[in-house]
C-alpha cells in the first residue's frame, strides 16, 4: 500500500511542477475599424493590432509570427515578423490591419502564428468593422391581435363606425441617418372590408425606433374569423415594407326574450287563448341557433301538457330577428274547475336557456259572459234581484283574485243565479200582472236553480245567496199557494178546481211539501175525470143537438136564405128535432158552466137562445102560412059558392029568357 | 301442462277481474263528456229555453263532479240527456221537422215526441241526474211543444178548406193540447172535431142519397139519349136529367162546402147531364111539335066538323021557328 503511495505522489509532482527553462505566452490582439457608407462607398481603412507575447522562461526565445489567416477584404501584415525575446521579458507583434470599403459590419477575425525555439502558438486578432450605413427602416414583423375582436354590440348602432380595435408597433431605424416615414397606409384590399389607420411619426432618428399606433376598423359586416389585410410602410430610400395585419372576428349573440304575463289568470274551459313570446337575437351578428322548447324535466308543472300547445315555428333565431314563441292554452273537459295549474318550460337556444314558467286558474265554460249578465242584473229595477246579483258579482269577483279552491262551487253559483235572476224576474212580473198560472214555469226554474245553489254552496257567502235566493222564492211561491189554495177553495166548478190543485201540487213541490203536493194532485186527478165526464157528455149533447137541427132544417123549405115550415105534415118531426136541439143544448150548456168552461157555456147557452128564437120564429111563420092556407080556402070556397050561385042564376036567367022567347 | 297454464291464467285473470274496482271515473271520460255538452249548439236550445237551462246544467254538473265520479253510468244518463240519439238531439230533430210548412213532418214530430216521453222516463231512473235536476226540464220543454203543436195545428184546421183535412188537423191539435195537458183547448179542440165530423157525416149521407139518385137519373137520361126514337124513352130521359141535374147540383154544393176536390168531377157530370139534357129536350120538343100539328089538325078538323054540324043544327033551328 505505502508503495502505491510513493507512486502517486510522484506523479503530482511531475504534473505540478513546470519545466521552467523556456516557454512564452501569446496574448490576442484586436481592433477597430469604422467604414463610412453614409453617403456612398466606403473607403478602406487600416488600423494596427497589437499580440502580445511575454517570455516565461529564462531562456531567451526567438519569436517568430505569420498571418496564417485573414477574413476576405481585410488584409493584414506584420510589420515586426520575429525578434528574440529574452526570458521574462515582452514585446508586441505590431500587425498592421486595413479593411476595405465593403467589408461587412461585424466581427472579423485574422490568425497569427507565433513561434518560440521549441513550439508555436496562435492568435487571434479581432478585427471590429464598424461600418456607418444611411437611414434604414428595420424589418417589421407582421401584426397578429392576439385578442378577437368582439362584435358585442347592435349592428344598427355599430353601422356606421364599426368596430375598431389598436395595435402598437415599433418602426426601427437601424441606419445611421434620420429617417422619414412616407406613408403608412393600406396595401391591396385587406378582407371584409377592413380600414386601417395609423398614427405614425414622420421622422426616426438613427438608430432609434418609434411606435406607431394602428388603427383597425372592421365593418359590421365582418363576417367571423381570421381577416387579413396588408400594410405598407414606406420610409423612402430608408426602405419600404408590407406586412400582413391579421384580426380574428368573433360575432356574439344576444338572446332576449320579450316582457310576458305568466299568469294567464282565470281561463274558461275550452276557451282557447294564447300568450306570444317573442324570441329576439338583440345583436345582428349572428344566428342563435338549435332554440328548442321542451317541459321542464324537474319541476314541470301540474298542468296537462295537451292543454298547453307551444309552437315554435323556427330553431333558429336569425341574426338581429325573432320568433314568436306562441303558448295556447285550453282547459280540457277533465280539468277541475277553481283549480290552479302550473307548467314550467325549458327553453335552450345556443345563447343559453332560460325557463319560462305559466299558470293558470281555470274556471267554467263561459263565466265570462255569466259575469256580464250579473252585472246587467245588479242594474235591475227589482231590489231583490239587484241585491242578489250584487252579492254573488262580488262573490265572483273576490273568488277570481283570491284563487280560491272553490272555485268550482263559485262558478256553479253564479251560472245558476244567473238562472234564478232571470226566471224570478220574469215569474215576478206575471205575479204582479195575475199570471200566477204563467209564473210556475218560471218558478220551477228558480227552484232548480236554488236547489242547485244550495248542493254546491261550501262557504259563508254562499250559503248567504243560497239563503237570499231561497226567502225570495219562497215569498214568491206562499204567495202564489196562498193564490191556488184559495182558487181550490173558492172553486165551483171542474176546471178551476183541476187547474188550482195542479198548480197548488207544483207550488208545494217547490216548497219541499210533498205530502201536500201529493194530496193535491189527487184531487187534480178526481177533478180531471168529473171534468172529462161533464165535457164528453156536453159536447156530445152539443153534437146531437147540431145534429137534430140539421136534419130538421133538411125538411124545411128554404126561399132564398131563410127557411120556412110549409109543410104540416113535417111539423111534428121538426118540432120534436128543435125541442129536442133546445135541451140539449141548454143541457151542455150546464155541463159546461159546471165543468167550468165558462166560455163554451156562454156560447152554448147563446146558441140555446138561438135555437129557441129560431123555433118560435119557424113557428109563428107556420102558423101564420097555416091562417093563410085556412084563408085562401074558405076564399076558394066562398068564391065558388059565389060562382056557383051566379052560374045558376044566370042559367035560371036564360031559361027564363028562352021561355020568354019561345013563349 | 298447456291446459293447466292456461287454467292458471284464467284464474289469474278471473282475480284481476274481481280485484279491479268497479268502474271509477277518469280524466278521459271527463273530457269526452264536457267536451261532448259544450259542442252542442243546437237550434232547439234557443228554441225552448228549458232545453237551453237543460244544457247548461248538465254542463254545469259534469264540469263540478269530481272525476272519480264521472263513471259509465254517467256517460248513460249524458248519452240519454244528450248523446248523438238523446233527448236533446231528439228533440232537435224534431223541432227541425216542425219547423217546417208541411203538416206531415208535424205529424212525424208529434210521433216523435210522444215517443221520446219514454227516454224522459228513462232519465229520470238516473239518480245522478234526478239529484242535479236535469230530469225536470224535458218534461217542461216537451209540453210547450205540444202547445204549439196544437197552436199550428188549430190554424192549419181553421184555414183549410177540405172538411176531411180540417178534422184530421183538429185531431192532430186535439192530441198535441191532451198531450199539453191544456185542458180547455182540448175541450174546445174536441168539441170542434165532434162537431165537424157531425156535420161532415150528415151531408155526407144527404150527398150519397143525392148521388146515388143522380147516377141513377143519370142513367136513365143516358137511355133516353140512346134510345131517342122511342119517344117515351125520351120523355123519361127529359125528367131524369132534369132530377139528375137537381141532384147533382145537391152533391156539387156539398162538395164545394167541404172543400173536396171531387167537386169539379161532379161539376164536368152537371155540365155532361145539362148537355144530355137539352139534347133530350130538342129531341122532345121535335115530337111535341108533331103530336101538337097533329092535334091541331085533328082539331080543326073536329071543330070544323062540330062549327058546321052546330051551324045546321041551329039552321035547322032557325027552319023550325019559321016553320012554326
Amino acid at each position: 500500500m505505502k508503495q502505491v503511495v510513493v507512486v502517486l505522489l510522484f506523479l503530482v509532482f511531475f504534473v505540478l511542477v513546470p519545466t521552467a527553462e523556456a516557454d512564452f505566452t501569446v496574448t490576442d490582439g484586436s481592433c477597430s475599424v469604422t467604414l463610412d457608407a453614409r453617403s456612398g462607398d466606403a473607403k478602406a481603412q487600416s488600423t494596427t493590432a497589437k499580440v502580445h507575447v511575454e517570455n516565461t522562461g529564462t531562456d531567451i526565445e526567438y519569436i517568430t509570427s505569420n498571418i496564417t489567416s485573414a477574413p476576405d477584404g481585410i488584409s493584414v501584415t506584420i510589420s515586426n515578423p520575429s525578434f528574440n525575446l529574452a526570458g521574462g521579458r515582452s514585446n508586441d507583434i505590431k500587425i498592421s490591419v486595413t479593411v476595405s470599403g465593403n467589408v461587412a459590419e461585424g466581427m472579423h477575425t485574422a490568425t497569427v502564428s507565433v513561434s518560440g525555439n521549441e513550439r508555436g502558438s496562435a492568435a487571434t486578432i479581432a478585427v471590429n468593422v464598424d461600418r456607418l450605413i444611411p437611414a434604414h427602416l428595420a424589418t417589421l414583423p407582421n401584426i397578429i391581435v392576439d385578442d378577437p375582436v368582439v362584435f358585442d354590440r347592435p349592428r344598427t348602432e355599430m353601422e356606421k363606425t364599426g368596430f375598431s380595435v389598436e395595435e402598437t408597433f415599433q418602426i426601427v431605424n437601424d441606419g445611421d441617418t434620420k429617417m422619414t416615414v412616407k406613408s403608412i397606409a393600406p396595401y391591396g384590399t385587406p378582407d371584409a372590408g377592413m380600414t386601417f389607420s395609423t398614427n405614425n411619426p414622420s421622422q426616426i432618428p438613427a438608430q432609434s425606433a418609434e411606435a406607431v399606433t394602428l388603427t383597425i376598423t372592421l365593418p359590421v359586416t365582418a363576417p367571423e374569423g381570421t381577416h387579413q389585410g396588408k400594410l405598407r410602410i414606406d420610409c423612402g430610400e430608408a426602405g419600404l415594407q408590407t406586412i400582413t395585419i391579421t384580426v380574428t372576428v368573433e360575432h356574439a349573440v344576444k338572446f332576449e326574450m320579450s316582457s310576458y304575463k305568466s299568469d294567464f289568470g282565470r281561463v274558461d274551459l275550452l276557451n282557447p287563448v294564447t300568450l306570444e313570446i317573442t324570441l329576439k337575437e338583440a345583436l345582428g351578428y349572428k344566428d342563435i341557433t338549435s332554440v328548442m322548447i321542451k317541459r321542464a324535466d324537474t319541476e314541470p308543472g301540474d298542468g296537462k301538457g295537451d292543454w298547453m300547445t307551444v309552437n315554435l315555428p323556427a330553431s333558429i333565431i336569425p341574426k338581429g330577428g325573432s320568433v314568436p314563441l306562441t303558448f295556447t292554452l285550453k282547459f280540457r273537459g277533465e280539468t277541475a274547475v277553481g283549480r290552479r295549474y302550473a307548467w314550467n318550460y325549458y327553453l335552450s337556444h345556443s345563447a343559453g336557456n332560460a325557463t319560462i314558467s305559466l299558470k293558470a286558474t281555470s274556471t267554467p265554460i263561459n263565466i265570462g259572459g255569466t259575469r256580464d249578465a250579473l252585472q246587467t242584473l245588479r242594474g235591475s229595477g227589482d231590489q231583490e234581484i239587484s241585491s242578489i246579483a250584487g252579492k254573488v258579482f262580488n262573490m265572483l269577483e273576490s273568488g277570481s283574485s283570491g284563487g280560491s279552491d272553490d272555485w268550482a262551487s263559485i262558478a256553479s253559483i253564479s251560472q245558476v243565479s244567473v238562472t234564478f235572476l232571470n226566471a224570478m224576474g220574469r215569474a215576478v212580473q206575471k205575479v204582479d200582472g195575475g199570471d200566477y198560472e204563467g209564473a210556475l214555469n218560471d218558478l220551477l226554474v228558480a227552484r232548480i236553480s236554488v236547489a242547485t245553489m244550495q248542493k254546491s254552496a261550501k262557504d259563508q257567502s254562499q250559503t248567504t245567496i243560497c239563503k237570499m235566493s231561497n226567502d225570495y222564492l219562497t215569498g214568491v211561491l206562499q204567495k202564489e199557494s196562498a193564490y191556488f189554495e184559495a182558487m181550490a177553495k173558492g172553486a165551483t166548478d171542474d176546471r178551476t178546481r183541476i187547474v188550482a190543485y195542479r198548480y197548488a201540487a207544483t207550488t208545494y213541490d217547490l216548497s219541499n211539501e210533498p205530502g201536500k203536493s201529493e194530496e193535491a194532485r189527487g184531487l187534480a186527478e178526481e177533478g180531471v175525470i168529473a171534468y172529462n165526464r161533464k165535457i164528453e157528455s156536453a159536447n156530445s149533447n152539443r153534437v146531437d143537438a147540431d145534429d137534430a137541427v140539421r136534419r130538421a132544417s133538411d125538411d124545411l123549405y128554404r126561399w132564398g136564405d131563410a127557411k120556412l115550415l110549409v109543410n104540416p105534415f113535417v111539423y111534428d118531426s121538426t118540432s120534436d128535432r128543435y125541442r129536442f136541439a133546445i135541451n140539449k143544448t141548454e143541457t151542455a150548456a150546464e155541463e159546461y158552466r159546471s165543468a167550468g168552461e165558462f166560455e163554451l157555456h156562454n156560447t152554448t147557452a147563446l146558441r140555446a137562445d138561438a135555437l129557441q128564437s129560431q123555433w118560435l120564429f119557424l113557428l109563428s111563420q107556420f102558423v101564420v102560412l097555416m091562417l093563410g092556407y085556412v084563408l085562401i080556402f074558405v076564399g076558394v070556397v066562398a068564391w065558388c059558392v059565389i060562382a056557383f050561385t051566379a052560374f045558376t042564376a044566370d042559367s035560371r036567367e036564360e031559361e027564363f029568357g028562352d021561355v020568354v022567347l019561345l013563349s | 301442462m298447456v291446459r293447466v297454464i292456461n287454467l292458471l291464467m284464467l284464474a289469474a285473470i278471473l282475480l284481476l277481474a274481481l280485484l279491479s274496482p268497479p268502474a271509477l271515473g277518469d280524466d278521459a271520460l271527463k273530457r269526452e263528456l264536457v267536451e261532448g255538452m259544450s259542442e252542442i249548439e243546437l237550434p232547439v236550445l234557443a228554441r225552448y229555453q228549458e232545453l237551453g237551462l237543460m244544457h247548461k246544467q248538465i254542463l254545469i254538473t259534469l264540469q263540478t263532479l269530481p272525476a272519480k265520479e264521472i263513471t259509465s253510468t254517467t256517460k248513460k244518463w249524458v248519452n240519454i240527456a244528450a248523446g248523438p240519439n238523446g233527448i236533446i238531439q231528439k228533440f232537435d230533430e224534431i223541432n227541425n221537422l216542425a219547423s217546417g210548412d208541411d203538416p206531415g213532418s208535424h205529424k212525424t214530430a208529434m210521433t216523435r215526441a210522444i215517443e221520446l216521453k219514454s227516454d224522459i222516463d228513462s232519465l229520470k231512473g238516473y239518480k245522478q241526474a234526478k239529484d242535479n235536476f236535469i230530469t225536470s226540464y224535458p218534461e217542461t220543454a216537451l209540453q210547450h211543444f205540444f202547445a204549439d203543436q196544437g197552436a199550428y195545428f188549430e190554424t192549419l184546421a181553421e184555414n183549410a178548406t177540405d172538411t176531411r183535412v180540417a178534422i184530421d188537423y183538429y185531431e192532430q191539435a186535439l192530441i198535441a193540447y191532451r198531450e199539453a195537458a191544456d185542458l180547455t183547448k182540448t175541450t174546445y179542440i174536441d168539441l170542434k172535431v165532434k162537431e165537424i165530423k157531425s156535420e161532415y157525416e150528415f151531408d155526407m149521407e144527404t150527398l150519397n142519397e143525392s148521388l146515388a139518385i143522380g147516377v141513377a137519373k143519370f142513367e136513365q137520361s143516358e137511355h133516353g139519349t140512346n134510345h131517342s126514337g122511342n119517344p117515351i124513352a125520351v120523355s123519361i130521359g127529359v125528367l131524369a136529367s132534369k132530377r139528375a141535374g137537381r141532384e147533382f147540383a145537391t152533391v156539387y154544393e156539398i162538395y164545394t162546402k167541404h172543400g173536396d176536390v171531387r167537386a169539379s168531377d161532379i161539376e164536368e157530370k152537371i155540365i155532361e147531364v145539362d148537355y144530355i139534357h137539352s139534347n133530350l129536350v130538342g129531341v122532345f120538343l121535335k115530337y111535341a111539335a108533331a103530336v101538337v100539328t097533329a092535334f091541331v089538325l085533328f082539331l080543326v078538323t073536329v071543330l070544323g066538323r062540330l062549327f058546321r054540324w052546330g051551324r045546321a043544327v041551329e039552321d035547322t033551328m032557325l027552319g023550325n021557328e019559321v016553320i012554326r
